[in-house]
C-alpha cells in the first residue's frame, strides 16, 4: 500500500504542475532522456523509501485525528 | 532539555507508539487499515467520486479474496471493520452491504488477472482528470514528480461504461506492462444527455515493467 498509495500521491503532484506549466503557455523544458534513464532507478529506490515513511506519517496522523477508523 | 528538544522527544515517543500498535496488529488487520488510512486521506484530498471509483486489497496469503468498500459508505466515513471480504466472482462472504457493479467488474477482474499487485486503487483525481480530457494525455517527463513514472504509464483510449466485465478484462490486459494506468473513457447517458468524459486512474505496487 505504501508504496502504491505514494505513486498515486506523485503522479498527482507530476500532472498538477505539469498543467500549471501548460497554463503559461510556454513551451515545456523536458527533461533529457538519457538524464531520466541515468536517474530513474535512483528515484525508485528512493521512491521506495519515501513512500514507506510518507504512509507511516498519515497512518499516524489519521490514527490521531480519527481513533474511530478501526 | 530545552523546551524544543523535549517536544522533539515527545513526538518520536509518539511516532514510536502508533507504529508499534500498527505493527501489534495481524497481516489482515494491518491491511484494513492502511485501506481506510487510504480511503481517508484520499477523501481529503478530493480524489474520490461521490461514494464511487474504488481502493481494493487482496486479503493477505489468499489470492482469491479481495477487501472492498461496500455500496454507499462514503471514503470519509469508512471504518477497517466496514470492509467486505469479496470473492472474485462477486459473492460477499464477509461484512455487511453489497459490493458496487463496476468495482467488482474492474477490480475483480484485476485481482484475477494480476496476482503480483497486492493493492489496486482506482480513484478520479481532478489533476489527472483535467490531463486525459486533452487530446495530448501524456505526462511529460518535465519534474522531480514525473521522473518516478518514465515506462510505466500506459494509456487506454478504449471507451465504455464500467459496467461490463469486458472494461475489467481490458484494464487487466493492459496493465500487465505498466504500474500505473490512465484511463480515459466515454461514459455514454442511455438518453438525451450529452455525452460525458470521464477518466480514472489505477495504480498498484507492481515491480516496475516498461510499458509498450
Amino acid at each position: 500500500m505504501h508504496e502504491a498509495f505514494d505513486d498515486l500521491y506523485n503522479l498527482d503532484r507530476a500532472c498538477q504542475v505539469q498543467l500549471m506549466a501548460m497554463a503559461s503557455h510556454r513551451k515545456l523544458r523536458i527533461i533529457d532522456p538519457q538524464d531520466v534513464a541515468g536517474m530513474f532507478p535512483t528515484m525508485l529506490e528512493k521512491g521506495k523509501e519515501e513512500g514507506e515513511q510518507h504512509f507511516r506519517a498519515l497512518r499516524r496522523m489519521l490514527w490521531r485525528a480519527e481513533p474511530d477508523l478501526i | 532539555m530545552t523546551k524544543s528538544a523535549v517536544a522533539a522527544a515527545e513526538n518520536v515517543h509518539l511516532m514510536d507508539a502508533y507504529e508499534k500498535a500498527y505493527r501489534a496488529l495481524d497481516p489482515a488487520a494491518q491491511v484494513r487499515l492502511d485501506l481506510v488510512v487510504a480511503h481517508r486521506w484520499a477523501a481529503r484530498w478530493g480524489w474520490n467520486e461521490g461514494v464511487v471509483n474504488h481502493l481494493t486489497a487482496l486479503v493477505p496469503g489468499d489470492d482469491d479474496r479481495f477487501y472492498a468498500v461496500p455500496y454507499g459508505v462514503h471514503w470519509s466515513e469508512l471504518k477497517a471493520c466496514d470492509l467486505l471480504v469479496v470473492r472474485l466472482d462477486g459473492e460477499v462472504v464477509e461484512g455487511e452491504g453489497e459490493i458496487e457493479l463496476t468495482s467488482l467488474m474492474i477490480h475483480g477482474a484485476m485481482h484475477r488477472d494480476l496476482k503480483q499487485a497486492r493493492v489496486i486503487l482506482h480513484t478520479h483525481q481532478p489533476n489527472i482528470t483535467a490531463l486525459t480530457c486533452l487530446e495530448d494525455q501524456t505526462v511529460e517527463i518535465c519534474s522531480q514528480h514525473a521522473l518516478r513514472f518514465p515506462g510505466r504509464i500506459a494509456y487506454l483510449n478504449s471507451y465504455g461504461l464500467a459496467t461490463e466485465a469486458s472494461i475489467g478484462d481490458l484494464i487487466a490486459r493492459r496493465f500487465r506492462i505498466a504500474t500505473s494506468c490512465l484511463w480515459p473513457i466515454m461514459a455514454l447517458p442511455s438518453v438525451g444527455r450529452p455525452c460525458m468524459r470521464l477518466s480514472m486512474i489505477c495504480t498498484t505496487s507492481t515491480a516496475p515493467a516498461r510499458c509498450s
